[in-house]
């Protein structure tokens, strides 16, 4: 994902989260989830704008499984 | 998140979650493994279907309020319990996200050529943010208006199509012996195994005591549906089929009456957006579910947004591109998808059978 987009898109949810402050009537821990998952969307984005080909999770289940590819090949 | 749901529509859900992608992905995928007798392969799969609704309705009746979340952390205690259920739910996310990432790449790829793909799989998690909000009750019945058009225009496709078919393209049958078709078979087990997420919606089903019968209707109406969705397409590209990603889009193009009636691919563009609708939204709402109940959360609303902002990046960072998930699925996806629904579940219940014995 190129730069332009990530920014596009936290400005979007930063705009959403100014016009429509309802979360603002949550508790504590609630907001807490918010936040938390808030910040493991901006890490993996900060991540996907430095190197677009990050390892994933696809790639270990990939290699996890490779012994077992031969098995499911025509 | 109190609202209830009846077994019908719990069918539908069921029903529409499965044969979202696999009616178009799967005939390609197993003609490349089993070859003339692809056919045959949802016939053997659909005891895997049995077995996993059978599975997820055990593992209901042991819970505590036939809550999947809490049986995990009344069996392996509080922390593991919860540690399990997170990384189920990332891998819900992982499977999710290469489901949405097919979906935006298909539209991308023959309709909407100029729009870029996140445009596409941003609007279809704003609508199905917006599902999941409302709660079960609101998908149920969004389910109940849409999946009859669904079902009915996958079915006038085929039917539309039978003048071009050659029956004699099946024959001879088992021409390699029995080992193609269990290749295949596992495939499309993979696909039937995910009706194990009903687990996460049982609580909300108002008429327990048919829960399981429409489970098995449920899996033998897929079954069916995929044996129609296989024999057509072989009957009309024969082994050729492999060669497309989409078979039964491109069998769609072959369609044409009177000279007027024609480029019915459109219809499989409306059957794949709101099959897909239904699929990412049922998944959406299972993640959300089992996160607002491990967290123990009282007004879990606030998460639907965030959870749909990783959603939209995951499918950035799990699925790159179409060669991934072709390659993902017929290799590592199946037998991950297997472990995760399937074997995963069952050594919970027969661990959570044992620990009970062991109590009394």
């Amino acid at each position: 994902m190129s730069w332009h987009t990530l920014i596009t898109i936290w400005v979007l949810i930063g705009g959403y989260g100014i016009v429509n402050p309802s979360w603002k009537k949550h508790d504590k821990k609630e907001k807490k989830v918010l936040f938390s998952l808030l910040f493991i969307a901006f890490v993996l984005s900060l991540g996907l704008g430095l190197n677009p080909n990050l390892p994933s999770l696809t790639d270990w289940v990939n290699a996890l499984y490779r012994p077992l590819h031969g098995w499911l090949s025509p | 998140m109190k609202n209830k749901i009846s077994s019908f529509q719990m069918f539908l859900l069921m029903f529409q979650m499965i044969l979202s992608s696999s009616v178009l992905l799967m005939p390609s995928i197993t003609t490349m493994l089993s070859g003339k007798d692809m056919w045959m392969t949802p016939i053997f799969s659909m005891l895997i279907g049995y077995l996993t609704i059978w599975l997820a309705f055990k593992l209901y009746k042991l819970a505590p309020h036939g809550s999947f979340v809490k049986l995990l952390e009344s069996t392996f205690g509080k922390v593991i319990g919860k540690g399990m259920n997170v990384l189920f739910i990332i891998f819900q996310v992982h499977i999710i996200a290469i489901a949405t990432r097919d979906y935006g790449e298909f539209i991308v790829t023959n309709f909407y050529l100029k729009t870029p793909v996140y445009i596409i799989i941003t609007s279809m998690l704003i609508l199905c943010a917006w599902v999941v909000s409302g709660g079960i009750e609101v998908l149920a019945r969004t389910g109940q208006v849409f999946i009859p058009i669904i079902t009915i225009c996958t079915l006038f496709i085929f039917v539309f199509l039978i003048p071009e078919l050659d029956p004699s393209t099946i024959f001879p049958i088992f021409e390699k012996g029995a080992a193609p078709v269990f290749k295949g078979s596992v495939v499309v087990a993979g696909w039937f195994c995910q009706i194990f997420l009903v687990v996460y919606i049982l609580p909300f089903v108002k008429q327990e005591k048919s829960i399981q019968k429409w489970g098995y209707i449920c899996v033998t109406g897929i079954g069916l549906l995929m044996l129609i969705a296989n024999i057509t397409v072989f009957m009309l590209m024969s082994e050729s089929a492999s060669f497309y990603n989409y078979p039964v889009f491109t069998a769609a193009r072959y369609i044409a009456y009177a000279e007027f009636f024609e480029h019915v691919e459109a219809i499989v563009m409306m059957v794949w957006v709101l099959g897909e609708f239904f699929k990412i939204s049922f998944y959406y709402f299972t993640i959300y579910l089992s996160l607002s109940e491990t967290l123990e959360l009282q007004k879990p609303v606030v998460i639907i947004l965030p959870i749909g902002l990783l959603l939209l990046l995951s499918t950035f960072w799990l699925a790159k591109d179409f060669q991934m998930i072709g390659d993902f699925i017929s290799k590592s996806g199946t037998l991950y998808i297997l472990t995760g629904f399937f074997i995963f579940p069952l050594v919970i219940y027969a661990l959570t059978v044992i620990k009970q014995r062991l109590k009394a």
